[in-house]
């Protein structure tokens, strides 16, 4: 008989004991018996045919299978008895695992993924820092890096700012980017379909070949993963460019984060911009990585290129004439990183926050742990007085352990399972929360198995050290006395109560650490949303008019803009309109050193100041109140003399308490001009920056006119429903002068404080986990502790303690456990809020009232959790409970 | 797996040594194929019902050497009554190396154990 078989043999035994136990009978019937008697006797004979199986059985060892099953079915009849223990103790499993799941394939995604290209580890980034900040290279630097160095094996570069297809969308579309000739075969990328672009595409002197690659999602989205897709066309920002070839599906660019839908020579930019930057010194919109020769350190590599750099540097020295400036640009320096991660705007942007909401799900992950102990503790001291009666009727000591992982290990599968699932959707709705508006984020999410697997045994461990080794360690116990004991009297010992008091005051203890820093990341987001920055936030259309696209140049430009401002200004719900070189906070800006009338700067002192161009009507379109003077007009005519108007921080700065009108400044190597008012401080770049010395100078009044400006309207109603006449507007100007990047300003800001929100919001939702996970370890413990105080209680009662003072006996308890808590995690969160240093606005790491309203949530929670063990004890009947005993 | 004596007083109780209920299923079954409800009568009725063989050993017993191929099992019906089938296990090649086996060993120890119980005897 096959020893698989195990229900055959089942079988087997059953029916050769019923045929010996039947002829057992036939002999007693034989020997004279009456056949119920014959039947007993053989019965008899044959003893407990249960236990007789059930050796067998053992005997063949085929049961271990069998036994799971059963211990299974146990276990989940189990469980669902004790359906809120259960739901409550998978959901801690679940929050613990999933969240960290979560985060970690995040920063997995955006920091460590390695790029799809060959031998990654010898890629390199390079970075150039200007006065500490990061910046892009110009085409003529890039060049003479790549042809002086002697530590790359190939240097190849490609533009920061995305390139758009003529007939997709604004911001959902595809992007693109300008690459050198050699990007692909230094990366090592080999095309999926065609080829790629090769160096002779990218031959300057030809002005390079309008040829583009295209990724493989571009492929399949916009030509249906079309084979014949080679040599078909691209509208590249309006001019058609072939496509040579298709990149394989798991490129996505070198920028983590991004993913390039096509690309094209960098040599082709001189059919596309109408000044090209490939010979401007100045111009610094390239990134540029590198492949070090073998053997080569990027150690070694940075020291080599610094050489070069300075060489190249002081070349250009002469030609600056500010002091100041001369002097930031030498101290310019060059950084290579290892790249094999990728580039990485996001990395810089989203790592820090990453990592704190990392710590932020480590202490969930302890907060949800520290639960589960204390729930599981509590139902192992529960369970002493089954496993005591178990034992008795002749339970094996190992079986029962046994039975106990395996409920373990079902409450903690059930909890991984759900976690799984919780750390799919929460990664991807951490992607999409990220990414919002203008900068779609896309990242390859792969869940990250190691972490799942790591807090999975991290919680599974908690599962069998504090579910299964009370409990065994009761079994121990002598069964008499447990079983002669009550099931309250019994209850957890004196050390389980202890170490059940301390998981709560641990609990407390890390949920103020979460709730301090939910608050700060709160009040720092609610500080920049309510700051006064300048300018009102709400009722401004924002968009940029092109006309330089359609062919308007020089003084036609400057007719163009006056002519459609007049227009829209007629326009019904129109209060305000203007034009501009930036908006605020669009996260970018120029800044000029300036020389001042009648102020003598020190020797080296910092005199850049930044500079806006707006058109008249742009202080009033963003609310920014004039404080003296006046605005520009129409009057300002390019041939009658510049005027300027300065921010408040400038005119203190250069004149402090003296009028500035009537002065001038001078901007760079340019003519002086005439200050003729100055307004509020306004925010430029971001909220978070110190208001700088700005100046304002007249669009219409500046040498060269920009091609493509920021139109601005302040509207009486909503301003998107302005957007349609706009449009209208710029449409009868005539000339198919494009509108883009339509958006209002109030989203602009909002889209400028993603990062804030996104923490501010993950924060709040772990501090309120974490103060949930806390209630319900407090009512756990306090509960718990009612019952085993029951007589006692009825004692106190029987003797003239009142309902109130019970009452407040054991809210005593609760105030003690998390004022204990509380002592414990204020240093704690002195200590990690430090750690979020430059990401706060507005209030410091150790904010008094965030404390404050930390503290006090973290009591009312704790109270509200005591109120029903405290309740249920002040209605303890004296006599009832005296009875019991 | 212990047989004991039945009629006798409980003091009077022989312990049988691990694996003799083995040799004496394998010197029953080396007579013919029998069902496990004639091997327990066989060992009875041949010691005078000194041994009477609890079920609660003999299955678990029968099925461990079955599984060490000693013995083979296989339902057939009985000699007496055609209409009724029994699980007969017979002596399988094994089985009776591990019963000559078996017999050298248990002689060998009853002899050391009656050289120190009588050494007269013995002489």
């Amino acid at each position: 008989m096959p020893w698989w078989n195990a229900k055959e043999r089942e079988r087997d035994l059953e029916r050769e004991l019923h045929s010996d136990l039947e002829s057992e009978a036939a002999e007693q019937r034989a020997k004279g018996l009456s056949d119920t008697e014959a039947r007993n006797a053989a019965q008899r004979a044959f003893g407990n045919t249960a236990l007789l199986k059930e050796e067998v059985r053992e005997m063949w060892g085929w049961t271990s299978f069998e036994r799971l099953v059963q211990d299974l079915r146990y276990a989940v009849r189990l469980l669902l008895k004790s359906p809120v223990f259960t739901a409550v103790a998978v959901l801690s499993l679940a929050l613990g695992i999933g969240a960290n799941s979560a985060i970690f394939t995040l920063i997995d995604a955006v920091t460590l993924r390695r790029l799809p290209v060959a031998e990654p580890e010898q890629l390199v980034q390079i970075d150039k820092f200007y006065d500490n900040e990061p910046g892009g290279f110009s085409y003529p630097l890039y060049q003479q890096l790549r042809d002086r160095n002697q530590v790359f094996r190939g240097v190849l570069t490609a533009s920061k700012t995305p390139l758009r297809l003529a007939d997709e969308p604004e911001g959902e579309g595809a992007r693109g980017q300008y690459v050198s000739g050699n990007f692909f075969q230094v990366l090592g990328v080999r095309a999926w379909l065609g080829r790629t672009i090769v160096p002779e595409d990218d031959r300057l002197s030809q002005g390079g070949n309008p040829v583009a690659v295209i990724g493989y999602g571009l492929w399949q989205r916009r030509f249906g993963g079309d084979p014949a897709v080679v040599g078909k066309t691209l509208p590249v920002e309006g001019r058609p460019f072939t496509v040579v070839g298709v990149l394989p599906p798991q490129f996505f660019g070198l920028q983590v984060g991004e993913t390039l839908d096509f690309a094209i020579p960098i040599a082709s930019e001189t059919q596309i911009r109408p000044h090209s930057w490939l010979g401007e010194y100045d111009d610094n919109w390239l990134s540029v990585a590198a492949r070090l020769q073998p053997g080569v350190s990027s150690a070694r590599a940075r020291a080599d290129l610094n050489v070069i750099f300075h060489q190249i540097l002081q070349a250009h020295a002469g030609s600056v004439q500010d002091p100041h400036e001369r002097d930031l640009a030498l101290s310019q320096r060059l950084d290579v990183t290892p790249a094999a991660n990728g580039l990485s705007a996001p990395r810089d942007a989203f790592s820090r926050p990453l990592l704190i909401l990392m710590a932020a799900v480590a202490l969930v992950l302890l907060i949800a742990c520290a639960n589960l102990a204390n729930l599981l503790l509590d139902r192992a001291s529960a369970r002493r007085r089954e496993m005591a009666v178990r034992l008795a009727i002749g339970a094996a000591r190992g079986r029962l352990v046994r039975q106990l992982l395996t409920e373990s290990l079902l409450l903690s599968s059930l909890g991984g399972l759900v976690g799984l699932l919780l750390a799919w959707w929460g990664s991807a709705f951490l992607v999409t929360l990220m990414a919002t508006g203008t900068t779609p984020l896309r990242l390859e999410l792969h869940l990250d198995l190691r972490v799942l697997a790591f807090t999975a045994m991290v919680s599974i461990l908690t599962t069998v050290l504090f579910g299964v080794a009370p409990t065994f360690r009761s079994t121990r116990v002598d069964v008499g006395p447990a079983l002669k004991a009550g099931n309250r009297t019994l209850g957890r010992d004196a050390s389980h109560a202890w170490f059940g008091k301390v998981l709560v005051m641990a609990q407390v203890a890390l949920s103020l650490v979460l709730l301090v820093g939910a608050g700060l990341f709160i009040g720092t987001l609610w500080n920049l949303r309510t700051m006064d920055a300048g300018f009102e936030r709400n009722g401004i259309l924002l968009a940029s008019v092109e006309p330089g696209t359609a062919g308007y140049k020089g003084p036609t430009l400057s007719n163009f803009y006056q002519a459609l401002l007049q227009r829209v200004r007629q326009v019904p719900g129109v209060r305000a309109c203007s034009v501009s070189l930036l908006t605020p906070i669009a996260g970018g800006g120029f800044d000029m050193p300036a020389k001042v009338d009648g102020y003598t700067p020190a020797p080296h002192e910092d005199n850049t100041v930044y500079i806006n161009g707006v058109s008249p009507g742009y202080f009033a379109t963003f609310g920014t109140p004039l404080l003296a003077g006046r605005d520009f007009d129409w009057h300002d005519r390019p041939e009658s003399s510049p005027a300027a108007l300065i921010n408040e921080t400038m005119a203190r700065y250069y004149f402090h308490d003296a009028s500035p009108l009537g002065r001038w400044v001078a901007l760079g190597d340019r003519k002086p001009v005439r200050i003729v008012g100055v307004v509020k401080d306004a925010r430029y770049m971001s909220l978070r920056e110190p208001v700088h010395r700005t100046v304002y100078l007249d669009l219409f009044q500046m040498a060269e006119m920009d091609a493509g400006l920021r139109f601005e309207v302040r509207a009486a109603d909503h301003p998107l429903q302005l957007l349609a006449a706009v449009q209208a507007a710029v449409r009868a100007m005539g000339g198919h002068v494009p509108v883009k990047n339509e958006t209002t300003f109030d989203r602009q800001i909002d889209e400028s404080l993603i990062q804030e929100r996104l923490v501010a919001a993950l924060c709040g939702f772990f501090g309120s986990l974490a103060l949930l996970l806390a209630a319900i370890g407090t009512y756990g413990v306090l509960a718990y502790a009612v019952s085993r105080r029951t007589n006692e209680i009825g004692i106190r009662m029987a003797l003239g303690a009142g309902r109130r003072s019970v009452l407040w006996m054991v809210l005593r308890e609760t105030v003690g456990l998390v004022l204990a808590g509380i002592v414990i995690g204020l240093p704690l969160t002195l200590a990690a809020t430090r750690l979020t240093g430059k990401l706060l606005f507005g209030l410091t790491p150790a904010d008094p009232l965030t404390m404050t309203l930390a503290i006090l949530a973290m009591l009312s929670t704790a109270a509200a959790a005591s109120y029903l063990p405290a309740r249920r004890a002040s209605r303890v009947d004296p006599m009832v409970a005296l009875r019991y005993e | 797996m212990s047989t004991r004596p039945m009629p006798k007083e409980p003091a009077d109780r022989i312990e049988l040594l691990q694996g003799t209920l083995d040799m004496l299923i394998l010197r029953t079954l080396l007579f013919g194929p029998a069902h496990g409800h004639q091997i327990a009568k066989h060992i009875q009725r041949t010691t005078d019902d000194l041994l009477q063989v609890e079920h609660g050993s003999l299955y678990p017993a029968l099925h461990r050497l079955e599984r060490k191929g000693w013995i083979a099992a296989k339902w057939e019906p009985a000699a007496k009554d055609l209409k009724r089938e029994f699980k007969y296990y017979r002596l399988v090649a094994a089985g009776k190396k591990q019963l000559i086996a078996e017999e050298s060993k248990w002689k060998q120890m009853t002899g050391a154990i009656a050289r120190i119980m009588w050494p007269s005897e013995e002489g």
